[in-house]
């Protein structure tokens, strides 16, 4: 598994994402080989989060090594601020979907 | 206490903003052209003040000095070789960006401004190249392409000075002095991204300069090293005096062109300025990708003038390192700062003159006033009051903290930044902790 400790805290910073928003019984789904990441994140609530549509906007932010570098570290559980738009920057492609109560956010990273 | 007093207020991260929309996007060529023409004008410039033979003889000198701070380029060389030499760095850091395919960010807007201020007072073409080579190196041995660590590499330069310091600067003979300086540089440029990165936790993003903070370790580091082998770092402080009106026709005509090029395309979205001044600007703040380019030119061009104003307020002189630091406040106008973030920081630094020994118009004073401005984030996120004090507080330990690095890195604010910093953000977490015991898990 390559990148092992930003892919941590690309995860910390979703669960800071749900948990912010009150989504506290969370399920996620955490694949990582050499190649690819996928971390998949869902969580039930009877209202989505206000900023869905933003969030998924930030998440689709193009991939920019040179942020990735120097920033990553700054992600992860904080609760005064969010970094999900560095997030963007580190990963290449990403879904949020609210379905019957269950908002699950989805992102891939290519290593 | 209303949660979101302008004076003090808590942080808490905010509903995500919507996509900016109505301003004109500017495309990558656009914005080459443009940071080109900032840099063409600096170079230019210097043909107002000197003769190209006295330019180049100019920067002759300035490639052979020291360069630690404080050694204004345009008392070594002339004004005009200064100039000369700032618009050289910018334009290399423009064709090196432009070269690596990296995007025209907030950051790299920052770093290139950052560059040319700098270059009037300890970098040149003979120190940055070392530091940077470092980085490079760094890249190749981690199998990475450059482009991911331009930035370090290009903030990276502020530690120049230990390039030149060793070089010319240890009376040592130059067949020995040469290699170890460049060696010396790119050691420094390969501990940059590592350090970097890890630093940066320790101020958790509020101080803007955090390559300074890190160059600052590594600085101490290796003076530490020569101080026990016994070599000494004397300080210097060579500033130029009664040149201010030439120096402010370039720095209006600079303004000007920026808030002319960014009400353009700005148009009608420089309105929005109110978006950006609700930002709090902790790292990472890219105002370009949130409010576009337009924009961030006027907001630059903006902070530009408020430091002008600043030092001629307080009755001090414009020099080659004032220009620095406005040059700096300028770029990171792109980055982090804006009025409503960066006053406050300046307030506390000038209030702290009275209270303590400092000479309000020195030229110590008035640069801790313009870099104090790297603190900008807690006077953005937790308003007025904490950002006094945090300019107030960075008064204090900048003029204490230089002798650690004797003067080798460049970014002297941005090393006390990230001490103050680490010290007051938990501290502001905690009294709001026990304020709204609501909030007592107030501890990031």
């Amino acid at each position: 598994m390559k990148n092992q400790a930003k892919s941590i805290k690309i995860l910390e910073e979703l669960i800071r994402y749900f948990t912010c928003n009150g989504i506290v019984d969370l399920a996620v789904r955490y694949t990582s080989t050499n190649e690819t990441l996928i971390i998949s994140v869902s969580g039930e609530t009877a209202t989505p989060p206000k900023d869905i549509a933003e969030l998924e906007s930030l998440l689709k932010t193009p991939r920019r090594l040179e942020f990735e570098e120097y920033y990553w570290s700054l992600l992860g559980a904080s609760t005064t601020r969010n970094e999900l738009d560095i997030l963007g920057t580190l990963v290449d492609d990403a879904r949020v979907t609210y379905e019957n109560g269950i908002m699950t956010v989805r992102v891939e990273r290519m290593e | 206490m209303p949660k979101h007093s302008v004076l003090f207020r808590i942080p808490t991260p905010e509903l995500l903003p919507k996509p900016r929309t109505g301003f004109i996007i500017v495309t990558e060529q656009q914005k080459f052209r443009i940071m080109l023409y900032f840099a063409i004008l600096t170079l230019l410039a210097a043909f107002f003040f000197n003769s190209p033979l006295e330019i180049f003889q100019g920067l002759w000198r300035i490639i052979k000095s020291p360069s630690i701070l404080l050694t204004d380029y345009m008392v070594v060389g002339n004004i005009g070789s200064a100039f000369f030499n700032s618009g050289l760095l910018m334009l290399g850091a423009i064709l090196i960006t432009r070269h690596n395919k990296v995007t025209l960010s907030g950051p790299i807007v920052a770093a290139i401004f950052t560059i040319g201020g700098f270059a009037f007072f300890g970098k040149n073409l003979y120190n940055v190249c070392p530091i940077m080579a470092g980085v490079l190196l760094f890249a190749k041995l981690r199998r990475e392409p450059f482009r991911a660590l331009i930035l370090p590499a290009l903030f990276g330069t502020a530690l120049g000075p230990l390039v030149s310091q060793i070089t010319f600067g240890f009376a040592l003979p130059l067949t020995i002095s040469l290699p170890l300086g460049i060696l010396s540089g790119l050691v420094a440029g390969m501990l940059l991204p590592p350090l970097a990165n890890h630093f940066i936790q320790f101020h958790q993003g509020y101080n803007l300069y955090n390559i300074g903070f890190t160059a600052g370790i590594i600085g101490m580091l290796f003076i530490s090293v020569f101080r026990a082998l016994g070599f000494q770092i004397p300080p210097v402080s060579q500033v130029l005096e009664d040149h201010t009106i030439g120096l402010l026709v370039y720095l209006c005509l600079l303004l000007l062109s920026m808030a002319a090029i960014g009400f353009w395309y700005a148009r009608k979205s420089w309105r929005n300025m109110t978006h950006l001044w609700r930002m709090p600007g902790q790292l990472v703040s890219d105002y370009i990708n949130s409010d576009g380019f337009g924009l961030v030119l006027l907001n630059m061009a903006i902070l530009g003038c408020v430091s002008i104003g600043y030092v001629l307020f307080v009755g001090s002189s414009v020099s080659g390192p004032v220009i620095g630091g406005i040059f700096t406040v300028i770029g990171f106008g792109a980055f982090g700062k804006h009025l409503r973030n960066t006053v406050p920081i300046m307030l506390g630094v000038f209030v702290a003159n009275y209270v303590f020994v400092w000479d309000v118009s020195s030229i110590g004073s008035v640069l801790a006033a313009l870099f104090a401005t790297t603190l900008a984030p807690i006077a953005g996120a937790y308003g007025v009051i904490p950002g006094i004090l945090a300019g107030f507080i960075h008064m204090t330990v900048v003029m204490n903290v230089g002798y650690l690095h004797g003067g080798v890195n460049l970014y002297n604010n941005g090393f006390s930044g990230g001490f103050v910093a680490a010290l007051m953000v938990p501290i502001l977490n905690s009294v709001i902790s026990v304020i709204f015991p609501a909030r007592k898990d107030f501890n990031q």
